[in-house]
């Protein structure tokens, strides 16, 4: 393996090395582990991912799934490169926010005890992000993607006591999920035109002019990419889920894991604007989202909601950029970087207003860590609705040149230009309610740490303002040539042209929408809260689970109901097949089985055993007592266990007697935990015998017709028994002398998985039912 | 319970626990298989149990969580059916090792030999775990009477 496969296979495997190491080291004394892993890990990654920066294009390979062509390895291109930075520099922000968040009073009620799980599947999730974007095949992508998603599914539940992250989660998982299996049938598509898995060689074969994947496929890998970067109309998930997320895993989704969308969009993005049709879809989709995202972010109370709003609304400014081809393209990298660090620094200044202590120092008036709050949140807020000389400025110039270049100019502009306005507003709302918020708050000494922290993605947000030239060059020319192909010549500099006066006016329009406010909210609140999104999917939610309590009619928890359906479900199946098996020319009802005389016909030994089944069966009608039919019935068995013996099956013949010894000794130990005058109460009624008679007729025809099936089988060997092939090949193909159990382990492995798991969730059910009715009765 | 029985079940229990070993070592090549390697030894605790009581037995001095015994067991089975994806083969392939050790010789690793480790955790853990948390604990460390009969 070349040195730099080494060191990409390092960045996947060292921060889930790390999420293994914590899960090892749980129950240690020092509480601060998990974080220290967490730290170590992410800060190597970062590490690596500034040297792989300066290394050419890395592409490696092994094959994996030999039968389907797949392959494993690592494909490290410009466009990953800057996704990597993205996420180590937003890991290691997160990650050092986290380890002095959870410390703060307020913050630990809300998770105590749950770091380990926390850091734990943060790292997944940075590992498995770190596969994303180097992934070399396309179905080695997508299990990192699935990885992802269980990863964030975690991260956003975390508070699962409480019943609105649960569901908040679970809306998002699903969402996402079918996102997921959308973006896999895309992928087995690919496959199967292209004929290969590989990214780079489909990158290769589509770059040829006139070739591209067809529409479908892109639709359906679209419809994944809006799943995860929340875009029209499937954005539901997000509001709730930000907002029920601890502050640092709403960053960290921000951040990161909405970026794993637009990731997909752009590997295929050359491909995606040779189609007619895939571009509009884009546009379409990011342009709804941008309008829906702003107008709700108006209405939003809550400092996180609103955040969710406004992110939904600037990856749909990513997702249009994309669509408008290569000249958008440039502005939709640089967008996507500048923001990424953008909004995590506003999910975790959410967290400076959570202190609880007293205040002492005082700094022009105010408490000291209100007036530091309120500095880098103001610098992040204002960035964000597009204030000079911050960066987000750059985001809204970048989307009107771009915007003015391609088609459509005029509808795509004023677009831009309504959003920049909300977007505006929204932020100077989010301040406001900033504000006076972190002015009831108390102080507490980790506020210092994380306003420190937080300071660092505003101090970026500046840098990118004051010298968006030297980034745009530096970080973005890379990535877009790997997109492109192609260098882009932009130079990001203030010059007096359509555009600025766009920003100018937007910025105008967004200082009157704020200081207006009380007249349009109300107007507003009434127009967008009859008919949402959310709405739709709840009550499709509801539907589905009032179907599945359609089982109840059949599961109403009476065993006796149980018994009934099954045996008479039996009964029905036999009668209705018998006129289709009286046709059969093979079917001859009476003949005696061949088997009976390969293995010594009927000896006395058999039929003598016979009768002793047959008098243990009638002894349980007889039996009076409980323990008197346990026991009839564990005769019955031992005696079938001997026959199996005699009739050369071994094996079942082993099974059938441990079995039986070991249920009888279950029973019994039942039994004795009933009370006397229970069991007495019982033994009086059946002496009664009603309905006795119908549920012997009952059992007997049952048995009968079981019989009469039994028979039925055996005496009518196919053409091909099944055990010669058995015979001939277990040995060869799986090294077994015993067919039985090769037949479990290897032939039918996957039955006999699935009935060991029946056998354990059942004993686990049976035993927390034991241990909920054992705390009960205290 | 005379002195008769309760020798023979002493002696009875590392028997049976050395034929469950060998049910899980010789799985193919005989009748017997991890599903039976799990019950016998389950039925060996079981017997302990019954005679000795419950204080006696190696059930309760042994200290063993048979539920975290199920548990791992339930996840060595689908370690074993996923095991073979890393190797490139389908869920629940055939992956063979040949291990040669100094003193016993070369030795066939099997990937069936998880699985069967696994079905028998599970079986002994779940039996075990089921009848310990059925028994009832106000009698006191002597021996369980057997209803009489009527």
């Amino acid at each position: 393996m070349p040195a730099q496969a080494i060191l990409c296979t390092l960045l996947t495997a060292l921060p889930l090395a790390g999420a293994l190491g914590i899960v090892i080291s749980r129950g240690s004394r020092n509480k601060n582990i998990p974080a220290i892993i967490a730290l170590v890990s992410s800060v190597l990654a970062s590490g690596i991912v500034g040297y792989l920066w300066f290394q050419d294009v890395v592409s490696w390979r092994i094959p994996w799934i030999e039968s389907a062509g797949t392959n494993f390895g690592w494909y490290l291109d410009g466009l990953s490169k800057l996704l990597a930075i993205i996420i180590a520099g937003i890991s290691i922000l997160v990650i050092c926010y986290s380890s002095v968040y959870w410390r703060n009073g307020a913050a630990r009620n809300e998770v105590s005890g749950k770091q380990t799980t926390y850091y734990t599947a943060t790292l997944v999730f940075i590992g498995s992000m770190f596969g994303i974007i180097q992934s070399e095949d396309i179905f080695q992508l997508y299990l990192f993607w699935e990885m992802a998603e269980i990863a964030s599914f975690i991260l956003i539940g975390l508070n699962w006591q409480y019943s609105p992250a649960r569901q908040a989660a679970t809306k998002a998982v699903i969402i996402k999920t079918l996102g997921g299996l959308s973006i896999l049938l895309g992928f087995v598509l690919i496959r199967m035109i292209e004929g290969t898995s590989s990214i780079p060689e489909i990158i290769e074969r589509v770059t040829v002019p006139g070739i591209s994947l067809s529409t479908m496929i892109i639709t359906l890998l679209l419809i994944g990419a809006a799943t995860v970067s929340a875009q029209l109309p499937f954005y539901v998930w997000l509001p709730n889920a930000y907002r029920e997320a601890p502050t640092p895993v709403s960053a960290q989704l921000a951040g990161i894991m909405d970026a794993a969308g637009i990731f997909l969009i752009l590997r295929l993005a050359l491909v995606i604007n040779e189609s007619v049709l895939s571009p509009w879809l884009l546009i379409g989709a990011g342009a709804g989202s941008m309008l829906l995202g702003g107008l709700l972010a108006l209405r939003q109370r809550n400092l996180k909601r609103l955040l969710g709003y406004s992110t939904i609304s600037n990856f749909g400014l990513i997702f249009v950029l994309v669509g408008l081809g290569p000249g958008g393209i440039f502005a939709a990298l640089w967008t996507l970087l500048h923001h990424a660090f953008l909004k995590a620094g506003l999910f975790l200044s959410t967290g400076l207003i959570s202190g609880t202590g007293e205040t002492r120092k005082r700094l022009a008036g105010l408490p000291v860590h209100t007036v530091l709050a309120l500095i880098v949140a103001g610098i992040l807020a204002l960035s964000l609705g597009g204030i000079p000389p911050l960066g987000g400025f750059w985001m809204k110039e970048l989307f009107f040149e771009s915007a003015l270049a391609g088609r459509h100019p005029f509808l795509l502009a004023s677009l831009g230009w309504i959003t920049s306005v909300l977007a505006l507003t929204y932020m100077l709302y989010f301040l406001a309610l900033f504000r006076n918020r972190i002015m009831r708050a108390g102080n507490s000494p980790e506020l210092g740490p994380l306003a420190a922290v937080v300071a660092i993605p505003a101090v970026i947000s500046v840098a990118f303002g004051i010298q968006p030239n030297i980034i745009g060059r530096e970080l973005i020319e890379p990535a877009f040539a790997a997109v492109t192909g192609s260098s882009a010549d932009i130079d990001i500099v203030y010059h007096p042209g359509p555009e600025l006066l766009l920003s100018m006016f937007a910025i105008a329009g967004g200082i009157v929408l704020f200081i207006s406010r009380d007249y349009w909210l109300p107007l507003l609140n009434r127009l967008t809260g009859k008919w949402s999104l959310s709405d739709a999917y709840q009550r499709a939610a509801n539907s589905i689970v009032r179907l599945g309590q359609l089982t109840l009619l059949v599961q109403n928890g009476s065993l006796h109901r149980y018994l009934y359906l099954i045996l008479a479900g039996f009964l029905a199946i036999t009668t209705l097949a018998l006129p289709q098996l009286s046709q059969q020319p093979w079917f001859i009802p009476w003949q005696v089985s061949p088997l009976l005389a390969d293995y010594g016909g009927i000896t006395a030994s058999r039929v003598l055993l016979l009768l002793f089944i047959a008098a243990g069966t009638v002894m349980t009608y007889f039996s009076r007592t409980h323990l008197r039919v346990i026991l009839a019935l564990g005769i019955v068995g031992y005696i079938i266990g001997g026959m199996f013996g005699l009739l050369a099956a071994p094996a079942l013949g082993l099974i059938q007697v441990h079995v039986e010894t070991l249920i009888t000794v279950l029973f019994i130990v039942l039994l004795v935990r009933i009370p006397h005058q229970v069991r007495q109460e019982f033994e009086k009624r059946s002496r009664r015998k009603e309905k006795f008679r119908a549920k012997l007729i009952l059992a007997g025809v049952i048995g009968a017709g079981a019989a009469f099936l039994s028979w039925l089988a055996i005496s009518h060997q196919p053409i091909d028994p099944v055990a010669a092939w058995y015979n001939a090949n277990a040995h060869n193909l799986v090294g077994a002398e015993d067919i039985v159990t090769s037949i479990l382990l290897h032939f039918r492995a996957l039955d006999t998985l699935g009935e060991i798991m029946v056998f354990a969730v059942g004993i686990l059910g049976v035993l927390i039912i034991l241990r909920l009715s054992r705390k009960e009765n205290r | 319970m005379t002195p008769l029985i309760r020798l023979i079940s002493m002696l009875l229990f590392p028997a049976a626990l050395l034929i469950s070993s060998s049910h899980l070592l010789r799985a193919e090549s005989g009748p017997g298989d991890g599903f039976t390697a799990g019950i016998i030894s389950a039925l060996a605790f079981t017997l302990q149990y019954e005679i000795f009581g419950y204080g006696r037995s190696p059930m309760r001095w042994l200290r063993l969580s048979f539920e975290k015994i199920l548990i791992t067991g339930l996840g060595l089975v689908i370690l074993a059916a996923l095991l073979p994806l890393i190797f490139g083969q389908t869920v629940l392939g055939f992956i063979e090792m040949e291990i040669t050790l100094p003193v016993f010789g070369i030795f066939t690793f099997n990937h069936g030999l998880l699985l069967d480790i696994g079905i028998a955790l599970v079986v002994f853990g779940g039996s075990l775990a089921a009848i310990e948390s059925l028994r009832k604990k106000d009698k006191p460390d002597n021996q369980q009477d057997k209803e009489s009969d009527q």
